[in-house]
Formats: structure tokens, C-alpha cells, sequence
């Protein structure tokens, strides 16, 4: 039984490592071609994208070649991009600019949203949840058409404003933290009460500290998503000044693809950092099954 | 330590580490935002563009000369001089005579060196005349001028070699006769004759008469008695009548011989005697030729050299006096009307003697001008054509007229000289620039000479090709074979393939490479 048990775990490794390996590949190319020069690129996927950046030679392989280990390491790319233009960097603190209030507000607006629903009863309250939950079931590309109507209506559409306020007010984390904040015991609100606690101190002092770890977790969620988005600002933003560098990696095959190896390569670097950072609360956040710890 | 503790520390000490990763990361992002600008600008070309377009192509030359004038008049100084002040300027209008320069008032060297040299002329004289004995004649002759010139002298020294010739010509004639008349005299056999030539030829004349009177008639008169004779005797009378007759005709004949020798003696004496006179005057003449001879030949030679030394002592002190007249004149005059060109001098120089003080371009003398071109350009252009003037509101009036086309001497393989001449209000040493060519022709095109590139493979353009990348529009330098159909100083005319818009670039801060990325200048 034992010795079953061993050959299931070696067989189940196994598979796990696989598909460890089949998903690391995306990621270990694009750092890997990163440090290609644009020939060696342009030689590897010539069939796809064909530059003029060889000096009018164009290498056009014959099939993709998905190498992974560079001829030369260069970091021709990495210069390009950092130093030869502007306009990457630009585009990376649009998407900073654009993410962090998101984030930020969100999740202030979703904590208050999620504390109400939680805490106070109403026969409103349920129908408004209901629909955050069919509104956050929807496909963004379903609202996508209402916001830019409703943008020009308000006279944001092409300013970051068209961006930050319906991200700001995203049911997703609103459901999430709601659905956590419910799981805290009545007992220990009970308790806040006896013990004197008002409304506001309930919520600061009890609920959002318990939520810490959601809260963690839902912000690295969002984070994830809206550094990755494109339909919203290809959409809601013409001036192409204002977009983030998710446009740009969506446009891939327009560019020059070894620069693309480089911007990826840059751009998963603060998702990486707030994941690394933020690991221990997602993983409570979501394995937690409510009530208080020790 | 419990495991639990560990456990928090270790998270903690990852978070700080992926905490001042993200601060690293955001700072570095910041900085290179900060300077992306000045990044760009230092790593990409900035290039300047301009459209590939149809254009006209005139085949003008232009260029940039300095004008000479044609003949410069130059105001020459012949002695060492001080400037006192300089009373024109470049490009001032002078009239004749009229004062350019002051000079200071001091003795000039050369007068100086003049009056030396003359005194030491004098000097010379004096004692050359003394040292050599020259007769005192000879010197008035000289200083007088009465020693007759160097033609009289050879004249008259041709006429007494002359007679010289034909006295000992004569002289030499007068021996011939002498030589002859003593062997005459000698052959006369006559040692001496005492009678005179009168006495001797009555002698002659008698005895002359007695042989043709007696002698004749006593031969008649044996003959007749030998023809009458009949006897013997009477013929042998007859017979010795007639030796006597005969006998008597031989002794008359002896003495008449006797009497011509003598007379011929005496006359051939007479002669030898008219003769030895004539040799003797002869050899008189001869003698007096000679010496007056030698004598002409040492006074001519004594006169001759102290004219020329009189005449080279009296050009001295010529010399002398022009200096001195010339040095009261403080002032250096314009000789012509014109236009001060150059002025060598400067108050307080020193002018050397011999130097050119100022030029004037003398009114009314037309200036030249010369170019270098290819010798592609001289072939547009063809004698009389008339040049534009560049800056023309500069110059009023001016023309310039293409006059010779030659082969310029510093690059005779490739260039040619142009030779304008030109008229009007310029001065001698002023650039001027122009265009002169009237050649022109469409063409479809055309771009600036600048963006005309070329290496081993040809020429070629740079065209700026740009990709509208999410990154932004990124230009990026395309090399464009082409072949130049014409150009002139600042377009030409292309073809290659091109579509007729591209922007083609001209200029750039740095060398560019096809297909490198640029920077458009903003």
C-alpha cells in the first residue's frame, strides 16, 4: 500500500514538473531572446517579422526557430529600449499611473462596498449584489461599449479619468472581500460592540485588520489585471501617448520583436515584485476559511 | 527560537528584500525616465529631411574671385625715405597730383651716397691726370671740348695711315728708280763727265752733221771714182778713197758714241740726283705722318677718357642736384587720376628705395577677375556670357563678363580658369561672387546635393522610413541606390527607385548607417 503510494507520488511529480516546465518556457524564451541581437531574432522568426532594422539585410528563417540559448548575449535590446526611446519608459510609468490609483481606490471603495454588505441587512442590498455579481460575470468586452458611451457622456473619454473611474469602481474585489468579510464570526463584532466599539471602529479595528490578508490579495489581483489590460485603453484612449506598455506588448507583431523580448521581459518585473511581496497574503487570503487565528 | 518565529523572520526578511528590489527597480525606471531624453539625443543621429522633389536643375557655376585690376598704376619711390604721414586711404578717389603722402624732411641715403661718390668721381680725375703724364693740352682740350670728337679723330687718323701707305709706297718706287738709274749709269761706262750737257750734245750735233755731210760725201766720191776709174791705179786710188772714207766714218761714229755716253750719263745723273730729292722729301713725309700719327693716337686716347670721366663726374652732380631738388619735396603726388588700391605704408615706416608706395587703379581701366572651376563646369559655359552678381544691391553697376576660359595652371588636370572682365564700382583685391550658366532642365527628381551619398557600391540616398511601432513612430535611415542625371552647386537630379515623396536625408549630427535609427530634427 505504502509502496503504491510512493510510485503515484513519483508519477504525479513528474506531470506536475512537466507542466511547471511547459508553462516556465514562455517566460525562461522571453528572457532568453531578450538578450538577442535584432539579426539573431530577426534570423529566428524572419518568416514573421521581417525589419528593416539589419541595415537593409533582411534573415528570414525559413520556419520559426524557437531558440533558447542566445549565439551572443547582447543587450543591444535592452539598450533600445531604455536608452534609444523615450517612449517605452514613458509608457511604462503610464502604466504605473494608471494602475497604482486604480488599485488603490479599489480597494478602499471595495473594502467600505463590502463592509456594508456584510454588516447591514436590506432588501436593496441584496439586488445591488446580485447585480455586482452579474456585472462582474460579464465579459469586460459586454461593458466595454456602456463605458465609452457613458465616458464621452461625462466628457472623460481619451483622459485617464475613463480609465481610473470605472477601475475604481470594479465589482470584482467588492465580491471577493464581501464574500471574506461575511465569514467573520457575528461574536467577534458582538464582542466590539460590548466592549464599546462604534461603527467606524468595528470596522477599522476589527473587520479590516482580519481582511489583511484578502485585502493583499485582492490587490495583487487587481494589480495583475489591470497591468495586463489593453481593451480599456485601446478602447477609451486615441492619444496614444497615454497608453500603457500592456498596448504595446499586444502589438507585438507591428514592432520589432526582439524589443518586445526586452519590454516583456522589464514589464513582468513589478507584477514579480508584488507577487514575491504579497505571496504569504494570497495564499491566506484565499486558503482562509474564516474565523481568528490561534 | 520556535519554528514558528523563524518562519515569520524569514518572510519578513524577504519582504524587505523584495521591497528594496521594487525601490531599486522604480528608482532606476525614474532615472532613466528622467534622462531618456538626453539618452535619445546622445545614442541617435539627428538627421534633417527634406522631400524628393521635382525640380529644375540649372547648371549655373558659382564661385568667388578676387578682382585685379588690369593695369595698376604703381607709385614707385627711388629713394629711402621716412613717412610723415599718409594722407589717403584704400578705396579713396585721388586726382592727379594730388598729395598721398608726406615725407619727413632728413638727407636721404642715396643723396648722401651721391654726393660721396662725386667728390670721389673729382678726386680721381685730379690725380689720374697727374699721375700719367697726360699733356696739359690734352686736359683744356678735354675740359674745353676742343680735342675734336672720337669720329673726327679716327677720320683723321684713317687719312695720315693713309699717307702713311702711299709715302712708303713711294718711297719704295724712288729705290726701284735709283736702282735703276745706277745700273743705267753703270752701264754708260762712264766714270765721270767734267763738260755740260749743252757742250756734249753740240758735240754730238757736229759730229753728227760731219758723218752725214763729209763722211756721206767722201763715200760718194770713191764710189764715183771707182766707177770712172779704167786702170788700176785709178781703182786702187779709188779703193783707198774709199777705206779712208770708211775709216773716217768708224772714228766719227766712235767719237759720236762717246758723246752720247756722256750725255746720257749726265742726264741719268740728273735724274739719280731728281730722284735721291724726291726719296729724301719722301722719307720726310713719312716721318712726320708717323709722328703725328703716334701723337693723334695718345692725345685722342688721353682726351676720350677725360670726356668720359668729365661727362660721368658732370652726371653725378647731375644726380646730385636732382636729389637735392628732390628731397625740398616733402610730398609724394598721385602722377594719375584713379582709385587708391593699396597703400604699402604706414606713418613712421620706412620706405626702402625702389618700392612700390601705392597703387592706383588709374579711372576708366575695366578690372579682371579669375575663378577656379571643374572642367565639367567651364564646359557649360561658353566666352561672353554675362555673370549674375551675388549680393547685386552691394554692388551697383557692376557687370562681369566671361572673357577667356583657360586651363588653370595649379590644377591643370581637372580645373579651368575663368577670366571675367569687369566693370563698374569695384576695386582692385575685393571678392565677388557670382553665377554665371544659363543651362537648365526638369526633372522629376531632385534632392540636395548634401543627401547625395557614395561608397564602393555607388551612390545613394538615405531615405528616412518610418514605423508607426507602439512604441512610438521610429524612424529608421534606407539606403536608395541612385544615379545622378545632373546637378548643379546645390540640387541634383536623380534616379532611382523612388516614388517621388520620400523625405530624404540631407544632413546629421552623426555619420548614419542604412538602416540605423534616427531622430527627425524638430
Amino acid at each position: 500500500m505504502r509502496k503504491q503510494s510512493v510510485v503515484v507520488n513519483a508519477i504525479l511529480t513528474v506531470l506536475v514538473a512537466a507542466l511547471a516546465v511547459l508553462f516556465l518556457i514562455p517566460i525562461v524564451l522571453t528572457i532568453t531572446n531578450s538578450l538577442m541581437s535584432a539579426s539573431e531574432i530577426s534570423s529566428n522568426y524572419g518568416v514573421i517579422f521581417q525589419t528593416t532594422d539589419t541595415g537593409g539585410k533582411v534573415f528570414i528563417a525559413d520556419r520559426v526557430n524557437l531558440k533558447l540559448i542566445p549565439d551572443m548575449v547582447s543587450f543591444s535590446q535592452y539598450f533600445t529600449v531604455l536608452l534609444k526611446s523615450p517612449d517605452y519608459l514613458m509608457k511604462f510609468w503610464n502604466s504605473v499611473i494608471l494602475v497604482v490609483p486604480i488599485v488603490a481606490f479599489q480597494l478602499l471603495v471595495a473594502l467600505l462596498a463590502s463592509y456594508g454588505f456584510a454588516r447591514f441587512p436590506g432588501k436593496l442590498k441584496g439586488i445591488v449584489f446580485f447585480s455586482y455579481i452579474i456585472i462582474m460575470l460579464m465579459p469586460y468586452q459586454v461593458t466595454l461599449v456602456p463605458n465609452y458611451i457613458v465616458s464621452e457622456w461625462l466628457g472623460i473619454l481619451d483622459t485617464r479619468w475613463a480609465i481610473w473611474l470605472p477601475g475604481v469602481f470594479s465589482p470584482f474585489s467588492v465580491y471577493l472581500l464581501t464574500k471574506y468579510m461575511r465569514r467573520i464570526p457575528a461574536a467577534m463584532i458582538d464582542a466590539a460592540k460590548i466592549d464599546g466599539a462604534r461603527e467606524w471602529q468595528i470596522f477599522t479595528r476589527v473587520c479590516a485588520p482580519l481582511c489583511k490578508g484578502m485585502i493583499f490579495a485582492v490587490g495583487i489581483l487587481v494589480f495583475m489585471d489591470y497591468w495586463n489590460m489593453v481593451e480599456q485603453p485601446l478602447i477609451l484612449l486615441r492619444d496614444d501617448s497615454l497608453h500603457p506598455l500592456s498596448v504595446f506588448l499586444s502589438k507585438i507583431n507591428e514592432g520589432e520583436v526582439g524589443l518586445a523580448f526586452a519590454v516583456a521581459t522589464i514589464y513582468m518585473v513589478p507584477s514579480l515584485l508584488i507577487f514575491l511581496y504579497g505571496e504569504e497574503y494570497l495564499v491566506e487570503g484565499i486558503t482562509y476559511q474564516g474565523g481568528i487565528k490561534g | 527560537m520556535s519554528e514558528e518565529t523563524r518562519a515569520t523572520r524569514g518572510a519578513k526578511n524577504r519582504k524587505d528584500w523584495v521591497k528594496n528590489a521594487a525601490i531599486i527597480f522604480l528608482s532606476v525606471m525614474l532615472v532613466l525616465t528622467l534622462f531618456s531624453n538626453t539618452f535619445m539625443n546622445y545614442s541617435l543621429p539627428e538627421v534633417s529631411t527634406q522631400y524628393v522633389a521635382p525640380g529644375t536643375i540649372t547648371s549655373k557655376v558659382r564661385g568667388t574671385g578676387t578682382i585685379s585690376a588690369a593695369d595698376p598704376y604703381s607709385v614707385v619711390l627711388n629713394e629711402t625715405r621716412v613717412v610723415a604721414s599718409v594722407l589717403v586711404r584704400s578705396g579713396d578717389t585721388v586726382e592727379k597730383d594730388q598729395v598721398i603722402l608726406m615725407l619727413e624732411e632728413t638727407e636721404s641715403e642715396e643723396l648722401k651716397n651721391a654726393q660721396k661718390q662725386l667728390e670721389q668721381m673729382i678726386s680721381s680725375y685730379e690725380s689720374g691726370i697727374i699721375a700719367s703724364g697726360i699733356p696739359a693740352e690734352d686736359v683744356y682740350a678735354a675740359q674745353n671740348g676742343t680735342g675734336g670728337s672720337f669720329a673726327e679723330n679716327l677720320a683723321r687718323l684713317a687719312e695720315l695711315e693713309a699717307a702713311i701707305e702711299t709715302t712708303e709706297k713711294q718711297l719704295q718706287e724712288y729705290d726701284k728708280q735709283i736702282i735703276s738709274l745706277e745700273d743705267q749709269l753703270a752701264a754708260t761706262g762712264v766714270s765721270g763727265v767734267s763738260e755740260s750737257e749743252s757742250y756734249l750734245q753740240g758735240k754730238l750735233n757736229e759730229t753728227q752733221a760731219v758723218l752725214d755731210t763729209d763722211i756721206k760725201e767722201l763715200f760718194a766720191a770713191a764710189e764715183k771714182a771707182m766707177n770712172e776709174a779704167q786702170t788700176e791705179e785709178e781703182k786702187a786710188a779709188a779703193e783707198e778713197a774709199k777705206r779712208y772714207a770708211e775709216g773716217e766714218k768708224a772714228r766719227k761714229e766712235g767719237l759720236k758714241a762717246m758723246w752720247q755716253a756722256q750725255l746720257q750719263y749726265i742726264q741719268l745723273s740728273s735724274q739719280l740726283k731728281t730722284v735721291g730729292a724726291g726719296k729724301d722729301a719722301a722719307q720726310e713725309r713719312l716721318l712726320k705722318l708717323t709722328e703725328e700719327s703716334t701723337d693723334l693716337r695718345a692725345s685722342s686716347g688721353n682726351i676720350q677718357s677725360l670726356t668720359a670721366q668729365l661727362q660721368a663726374i658732370e652726371e653725378q652732380r647731375a644726380l646730385v642736384e636732382e636729389l637735392k631738388a628732390k628731397e625740398t619735396a616733402a610730398e609724394v603726388k598721385s602722377p594719375v587720376s584713379g582709385t587708391v588700391t593699396s597703400i604699402s605704408y604706414r606713418a613712421g615706416e620706412t620706405i626702402e628705395a625702389g618700392a612700390t608706395v601705392a597703387a592706383i587703379q588709374i579711372s576708366g581701366k575695366e578690372c579682371t577677375m579669375t575663378m577656379s572651376v571643374t572642367a565639367e563646369q567651364a564646359a557649360s559655359l561658353r566666352v561672353g556670357d554675362v555673370a549674375d552678381i551675388q549680393n547685386a544691391w552691394y554692388y551697383s553697376g557692376v557687370t562681369a563678363v566671361l572673357t577667356a576660359i583657360r586651363v588653370d595652371p595649379s590644377n591643370p588636370q581637372t580645373n579651368k580658369l575663368l577670366v571675367f572682365t569687369v566693370e563698374g564700382e569695384v576695386m582692385d583685391g575685393q571678392s565677388l561672387s557670382i553665377s554665371v550658366g544659363q543651362k537648365s532642365a526638369e526633372y522629376s527628381l531632385t534632392v540636395p546635393n548634401s543627401a547625395i551619398r557614395e561608397d564602393n557600391n555607388g551612390k545613394f540616398i538615405l531615405i528616412v522610413e518610418y514605423k508607426q511601432s507602439p512604441l512610438g513612430t521610429r524612424y529608421v535611415a534606407t539606403r536608395v541606390d541612385v544615379e545622378v542625371l545632373a546637378s548643379d552647386e546645390t540640387s541634383s537630379a536623380i534616379s532611382g527607385l523612388l516614388n517621388g515623396y520620400e523625405y530624404v536625408i540631407t544632413t546629421a549630427s552623426k555619420p548614419v548607417a542604412p538602416g540605423q535609427l534616427i531622430r527627425l530634427t524638430e
